[in-house]
């Protein structure tokens, strides 16, 4: 009977002790899994803080403003919903002849960097406004400028882009969320840059070289929509136009499809 | 007497009524074969282009039309012919006045940038005949002429 009683004990103290393991060791490896999860979800964290810094790095050197906004994928009409555009007769006649409807078309005939802030040309609600006070009331994401070609007769060039950085820094005051594009000023013929007093590619060209300095100053984007239209010497051909300036319906197609083939991305747009 | 008297009072009217309907009555026109036969015949010196329904709309103000051909010129000239078909003569007449609008709009545009263009404008062929409205921007102006060539052909 002591015997038995004896076994009985050291049965229990073998089982106690067992337990005692089984215990010790369910702890230490709950608490081991504790630790290496907690470590993984360190790494996790610490990974995806990396990966966000290197996306910000990627973005911050990624877009160089003195560049040309490069070839990007085709969006469709649908990417001017929310887009305005303010040109002379040249912009008018793409919007036309494009049928660009859904966007908004703040253009007119002669308009120069001067009179967008002073010539009530824009019918709005049965009110005349001038481009910069109707673009006060308009909701928009987008614009789209092009300007430059009437003010080619003008003799000192820092006025014209004195007055073009001035609506860049106005179109900022009023919406400083939207993406802004300049468009370098198309060519004329080459018949018309060598018969006519002031309308010269040479001059155009000079431009052409401040509104892209002034895109990079400003960091808004520079599109190089001439290349869309020219032909080898930089020219506008000859059948592109009937007076050498304004484009046939062809030549506004290629306009186009030049800016829906060059827009910027989502990332390049929110920084 | 009097009987016949009125019998042809009334026969009088009725001719007279019926004479002054047909004066105003035009028949169905193909805008498409109008707007190609003014295309080649009237003198433009622009190349014309025809222009969407939705820049129709937007370019005119006007957007109760059945149909409308228009074609405008590259924005070189003031040139331009547009076509419009409306349920009715009183449309017709609305429409009118916002072509009117647009030709005046067009007179202001152009006498700052290409002051020369503005003579065509002032020569411009704006006509409604019945349910239609036509206008006619440019040079020389034989578009009358040709539509009611037209008009007697059909």
């Amino acid at each position: 009977m002591q015997q038995r009683v004896r076994r009985y004990r050291k049965k229990k103290k073998a089982g106690r002790v067992l337990f005692g393991f089984v215990l010790v060791g369910g702890l230490l490896a709950g608490m081991i899994h504790n630790t290496f999860q907690s470590t993984n979800a360190f790494t996790d964290e610490e990974e995806e803080i990396e990966n966000k810094d290197k996306t910000e790095d990627i973005v911050e050197i990624g877009y160089d403003y003195k560049n040309p906004v490069p070839l990007s994928i085709c969006v469709d009409e649908g990417y001017f919903d929310d887009a305005v555009f303010i040109g002379d007769s040249r912009t008018e006649g793409m919007i036309l002849y494009t049928g660009l409807s859904n966007a908004i078309a703040y253009t007119n005939k002669g308009l120069t960097v001067e009179s967008v802030f002073t010539k009530p040309v824009i019918n709005l609600g049965g009110e005349k406004l001038s481009v910069m006070d109707s673009l006060r009331k308009t909701d928009f994401k987008k614009v789209y400028i092009m300007l430059g070609i009437n003010e080619t007769g003008w003799p000192y060039n820092e006025i014209f882009i004195e007055k073009y950085g001035e609506i860049i820094d106005e179109i900022k005051a009023i919406n400083p969320e939207a993406v802004i594009y300049v468009q370098e000023i198309l060519p004329v013929t080459n018949s018309l840059s060598q018969s006519h007093s002031y309308v010269k590619n040479e001059k155009i060209n000079e431009f052409n070289a401040l509104i892209r300095e002034m895109a990079a100053e400003k960091q808004i984007y520079y599109i190089d929509v001439k290349n869309a239209v020219v032909d080898e010497f930089g020219n506008l051909p000859e059948e592109a136009a009937i007076d050498g300036i304004h484009l046939q319906k062809t030549y506004c197609e290629k306009w186009l499809d030049y800016l829906k083939t060059h827009v910027v991305s989502e990332g390049q747009e929110d920084e | 007497m009097k009987k016949i008297k009125l019998i042809f009072l009334i026969l009088f009217m009725c001719v007279a009524m019926v004479g002054c309907s047909k004066e105003k009555e035009v028949n169905q026109i193909d805008l498409g074969q109008l707007s190609d036969e003014l295309l080649t015949k009237e003198e433009f010196e622009d190349k014309l282009n025809q222009i969407d329904d939705s820049m129709v709309k937007k370019l005119y103000n006007i957007d109760d039309y059945v149909e409308a051909r228009v074609y405008i010129g590259s924005g070189a000239t003031a040139e331009e012919l547009a076509l419009f078909e409306f349920r009715n003569e009183k449309d017709a007449k609305e429409g009118l006045e916002l072509v009117l609008v647009r030709i005046a709009n067009q007179k202001d545009d152009f006498s700052s940038y290409l002051p020369q263009e503005v003579s065509k404008l002032d020569h411009a062929m704006v006509k409604q005949w019945g349910k239609y409205v036509f206008v006619c921007v440019s040079n020389h102006n034989f578009s009358e002429e040709i539509i009611l060539q037209y008009l007697q052909k059909e």
